[in-house]
């Protein structure tokens, strides 16, 4: 299993729930991986790529034919597919190691430009997650049917993250954020920039030791991360750039 | 050296000037060092020579024998260049983990590899020698298994208790061997580690080789 790597061209996404009926990634995902193809970036799926907690088998393998296909061709073509994995794919590590050439692997540290880049995809932060895990797991799996019955369960649940992270504040008074907190610990470990996903919430944050971006989702969103020579910037991916 | 409280881990950040000493071989410290810039050079003296086993940059991290086993350090580590390192003693390494928990993953992940190298180093040093022994066993998996004439560490020196590494251990490789006795007129510091001295530069290769 690796989590060292060098790649000086990297685009990241995450959260792309492939499977979950709520998610419209499926329909924008096929350009945005031709885009990566065509301009010759390696490709990094930063967790969540597929959904099993909150959809079926069947789901899963109907909506992933061709993403998957466009894989390949990434593949085919010379390019790194790196999958880093998630809290909503956990279960599926050993059907996605079998894929063959996607390097699994738990978080990679990246080498690019001369700079080192954290990508990870954060849930081990999520106080959820570390506190009560089959808690999590089950509130997770119990959203799925709300989310057929009721899809804008998701636009209150995105509403209550970002909540979250105003009402928690520092003795002097800034917004606290367990992820920034997270990356700030990296950060003094020699990385220049850490990458999370898993918060669907895109963001870069200028923190005290380096910078913090998330990639925020597909489910509903665009975003990405480009990494190009050690150059991190956070994108927003548009139909005009498949042009 | 300066040295800085970082706030929220209880850890210390040090600068180190080109060339400054950040441990010494033999010395009692316990802690480990994450380089966040600036680069360190790990060596070790064997007799009057003084041998460059690797050149540590941003993100390594070394020292982490001293805070793991508690014994003296193994090699030398100098700044290679103006230096800044992130310092973690053993309490701090804990909370750490608990905090970054991806860090324990790249510690196992780098001694790991190192006990790969080392292993492979092993097998050429006895090949090299016309292979091992039948029946010598390098390894049980079962510590209170392992065949009596079987150790990788050489005696321990008066005063300084190896640890174990399998089994009983009344007799040495360097002993079945007898090829290891060749080395030096240095400390005898070897049992801080498993397997032979990597005293040649070649040591850099693969898995960055970190002794102190």
């Amino acid at each position: 299993m690796i989590i060292e790597c060098s790649d000086e061209r990297l685009l990241v996404i995450s959260d792309l729930h492939i499977g979950n009926p709520f998610s419209q990634a499926n329909s924008r995902i096929s350009a945005f991986l031709k885009y990566a193809r065509r301009e010759r970036f390696s490709l990094c799926i930063n967790g969540d790529g597929f959904e099993i907690l909150q959809s079926s088998f069947a789901n899963l393998a109907g909506d992933s034919i061709e993403v998957l296909s466009h894989i390949r061709a990434l593949l085919a073509d010379g390019l790194a597919v790196y999958y880093v994995v998630g809290n909503h794919d956990i279960v599926l590590e050993h059907f996605l190691e079998s894929w063959g050439e996607i390097q699994i692997c738990p978080f990679l540290n990246l080498r690019s430009g001369g700079q080192r880049v954290r990508i990870e995809h954060g849930h081990l932060y999520d106080p959820f997650f570390v506190k009560s895990p089959d808690l999590y797991e089950l509130a997770t799996r119990a959203a799925g049917p709300l989310l057929h019955i009721y899809p804008d369960i998701y636009y209150v649940w995105s509403y209550y993250q970002r909540m979250k992270d105003r009402l928690r504040k520092t003795p002097e008074g800034e917004e606290e954020s367990v992820y920034h907190q997270a990356a700030e610990m990296l950060l003094q470990r020699g990385f220049d920039c850490v990458v999370f996903g898993h918060t669907h919430k895109a963001e870069r944050v200028e923190l005290g030791s380096g910078v913090y971006v998330n990639s925020g989702n597909w489910m509903r969103g665009t975003t990405y991360v480009e990494i190009d020579h050690g150059q991190v910037s956070l994108k927003t991916w548009s139909e005009s750039e498949a042009s | 050296m300066l040295t800085k409280k970082v706030h929220r881990a209880k850890e210390l950040e040090r600068a180190y000037a080109d060339g400054e000493l950040v441990v010494r071989e033999g010395d009692m410290s316990r802690e480990m060092f994450v380089i966040q810039a600036g680069k360190v050079v790990i060596s070790k003296r064997v007799g009057e020579r003084e041998l460059e086993l690797a050149v540590l940059s941003k993100g390594d991290f070394f020292g982490e024998m001293s805070v793991l086993e508690s014994l003296p350090r193994d090699a030398n580590a100098r700044a290679l260049g103006e230096t800044r390192l992130l310092v973690i003693s053993a309490g701090g390494l804990l909370v750490r983990m608990r905090r970054d928990p991806t860090f324990a993953f790249e510690m196992l992940h780098r001694l790991s590899g190192r006990v790969r190298t080392l292993n492979h180093r092993l097998v050429e040093l006895l090949e090299s020698q016309g292979g091992p022994r039948a029946g010598v066993m390098l390894y049980s998996p079962d510590q209170g298994e392992a065949p009596p004439s079987v150790q990788l560490t050489r005696p321990a020196r008066a005063g300084h208790s190896p640890p174990p590494v399998a089994g009983p251990q009344t007799d040495s490789v360097a002993d079945e061997l007898g090829v290891m006795d060749d080395d030096s007129g240095a400390p005898d510091d070897a049992s801080e580690d498993a397997g032979p001295e990597p005293t040649d530069p070649a040591a850099a290769e693969g898995p960055p080789v970190r002794r102190s």
